[in-house]
């Protein structure tokens, strides 16, 4: 990086941290700390909310998801508007009305203490594991830079994200996170415009476009019904839906977002707002990732995106064989070239024999780049058991720091220190908003002062910013970050879901019967997916199902043994 | 005890359109409409 860049990037987060931080004072109550005295506009939680699931995950994982494996992942999404319409028309309301700090304060209400605790130890346990990855995400770009292992770039961002939020209350981070997106969404506009300027001259928007979709990049829809495919209509569609409801509606780092909205009204337009938004603007993150990929198809790409693993090879015994694999590579890449630019002459002339010829032979090509990049992480793991042989989140990051221009690129690397810090504040409020709300002042001190209120969520905040630091360090062992973050959710979404919609829905069960129903739900969707019996999109429709199914089947049973003769 | 919110009104109506139900329906028909135009997107670059 540059002087500029490293100017660009510094000048960037002093700004925002100083602004949340300005933002923040005068904050003296538990209220105003954890719900911002609920007072904001509708587009305060638009861009909330937006911020908050953005995280700086979405900016690094999407466009390497696009560049190896297509444009599918949009799909994932197709379930939020739905989503949102639930939440405007069940959630917010009730929420609202029963002035509640957390989602888990309406279960208490509605069924009974165990229940509260139980989906609030679920919420505890899945953001507290999430967010250690989510911090861990924004370390990745410092260890490119600095060119030093993850560890140190973890704690370094870790401690400085904890920091902001201890000082920084609910209004602040929402104040912060409407900065945060401006930038965002300019940033990445530059980039699309950046890698459009870099290809050839006789490649404009569209050809890219065509490039990649004939090497399989622009899959946005896959109509298939194989359950095991991970991202197709019908899995955004109907898991998507009840990922976003149970993620919007029962996961309080979102749920924190809306209730500081001014009214139910505002905190309703801002998550509309959401369900208008997002889909088109994670579409245009991918299609940044595609345009990438045709990119590459002209300048050859490295052997493996991940410099520091790269390194350490190379620096290793194996480097005899590193290189030979690398002449390989120059030679396929180099083929490679030729029938591009043989697609691109075919694709103008529009000859279609042409085109489904050279689709073939870059397809093969395609293989024999990925046997190389296989043949390349065998060496690594052979040099180093520990080695972090996914190089997805490493695709874009390289992309940036090696094309675009000076100061560019610290705005870049900016955006992706914002969303992860958007993020990650939004969760570790969150995480003390259920510690101190469900917990301490439910069960340890119900009768405390305001101030002590504040002080044990300052508290908790620190507690849950050094767990999640914890579990970043362990991050770099988990393959795509996007994915593993999805995955762990739909391993606990769907049975807190099924909770809320039995509470919501199903008047007849009472808490015994949901708290056991939840229980048994949560050990068979762990089966299930520790056995990789579905896609990890389904579980949460299975587990919000089995809630569901087994509250109904243990109340009848409650029943039933309360009165065998079915008298009344 | 919570203070309450100076701005609490349900009644408020949604910009653009005269009922919330309205909102919701264009919201869905935008939905369809985004999975038309990436299924025709798919088809034309595939």
């Amino acid at each position: 990086m540059s002087g500029i860049d490293w100017a660009v990037l510094i000048l960037t987060l002093v700004v925002i941290v100083t602004y949340g931080i300005y933002k923040s004072r005068g904050e003296q109550n538990i209220h105003g700390y954890l719900l911002g005295n609920q007072s904001l506009p509708w587009y305060h939680v638009c861009l909330s909310v937006m911020a908050t699931q953005a995280s700086a995950i979405t900016f690094l994982s999407a466009p390497g998801l696009a560049y190896s494996s297509g444009m599918s992942f949009v799909q994932f999404y197709f379930g939020l508007p739905l989503a949102m319409i639930v939440l405007c028309i069940t959630f917010v309301p009730i929420f609202h009305r029963l002035k509640v700090y957390t989602a888990y304060e309406y279960l208490e209400q509605r069924f009974d203490l165990k229940t509260r605790a139980l989906t609030a130890f679920l919420f505890l346990v899945q953001r507290g594991l999430s967010t250690g990855i989510t911090i861990y995400a924004p370390s990745i770009i410092l260890s490119t830079i600095l060119n030093i292992n993850t560890t140190y770039t973890t704690l370094f961002i870790g401690s400085l994200v904890v920091f902001y939020t201890v000082y920084g209350g609910t209004k602040a981070v929402s104040y912060t996170q409407i900065l945060q997106m401006s930038i965002i969404f300019c940033g990445l506009f530059a980039a699309g415009a950046m890698v459009v300027h870099l290809l050839p001259a006789n490649i404009g928007f569209v050809k890219a476009i065509s490039i990649a979709g004939k090497m399989g990049r622009t899959n946005a829809i896959d109509l298939t019904f194989d359950p095991n495919n991970r991202y197709t209509l019908w899995t955004g569609l109907l898991g998507g839906f009840f990922l976003q409801l149970s993620y919007f509606g029962t996961d309080q780092s979102q749920v924190g977002r809306y209730l500081s909205g001014a009214s139910v009204s505002q905190s309703r337009l801002g998550l509309l707002m959401n369900g208008l938004v997002k889909i088109p603007m994670q579409f245009l993150i991918l299609l940044i990732g595609v345009l990438v990929f045709t990119f590459y198809q002209y300048n050859k790409p490295p052997v493996f995106f991940n410099s520091f693993e790269l390194n350490k090879l190379e620096k290793s015994k194996y480097n005899p064989e590193l290189n030979k694999i690398k002449a390989e590579y120059t030679l396929i890449h180099k083929e490679k070239e030729v029938a591009v630019n043989k697609m691109n002459a075919a694709l103008d002339k529009d000859d279609t024999g042409l085109i489904d010829e050279q689709r073939k032979v870059l397809q093969e090509a395609d293989q024999k780049e990925k046997s190389i990049k296989k043949q390349v992480t065998d060496l690594m793991v052979k040099n180093d058991i520990h080695a972090n042989t996914d190089d997805n989140n490493y695709i874009f990051l390289s992309f940036v720091t090696q094309y675009l221009p000076r100061g560019l690129i610290g705005l870049l690397i900016a955006i992706i220190f914002l969303a992860s810090m958007g993020s990650t504040a939004s969760a570790l409020n969150s995480l003390a908003s259920t510690t101190v709300i469900d917990i301490y002042k439910r069960l340890i001190k119900k009768d405390a002062s305001d101030h002590e209120y504040l002080q044990v969520s300052r508290l908790a905040t620190v507690f849950w910013g050094i767990v999640c630091i914890v579990m970043a360090l362990y991050a770099s062992k988990i393959g795509n970050l996007l994915e593993a973050v999805n995955i762990l959710g739909s391993y606990i979404y769907g049975t807190i879901l099924g909770v809320f919609l039995v509470a919501f829905y199903v008047k007849s069960v009472n808490g015994r019967a949901v708290f056991f129903g939840a229980v048994l739900t949560e050990i068979v969707v762990t089966l299930l997916g520790w056995n990789e019996v579905v896609a990890y999109l389904w579980l949460n429709v299975i587990g919000c199902m089995l809630v569901i199914f087994f509250s109904l089947i243990i109340q009848t049973f409650i029943k039933h043994k309360k009165n065998p003769r079915g008298l009344s | 005890m919570k203070p309450e919110s100076p701005l609490q009104n349900e009644q408020e109506l949604p910009p653009f359109v005269k009922t919330w139900r309205q909102f919701y329906r264009l919201l869905i028909g935008w939905l369809v409409f985004l999975i038309l135009i990436f299924y025709a997107f798919t088809k034309y670059f595939e």
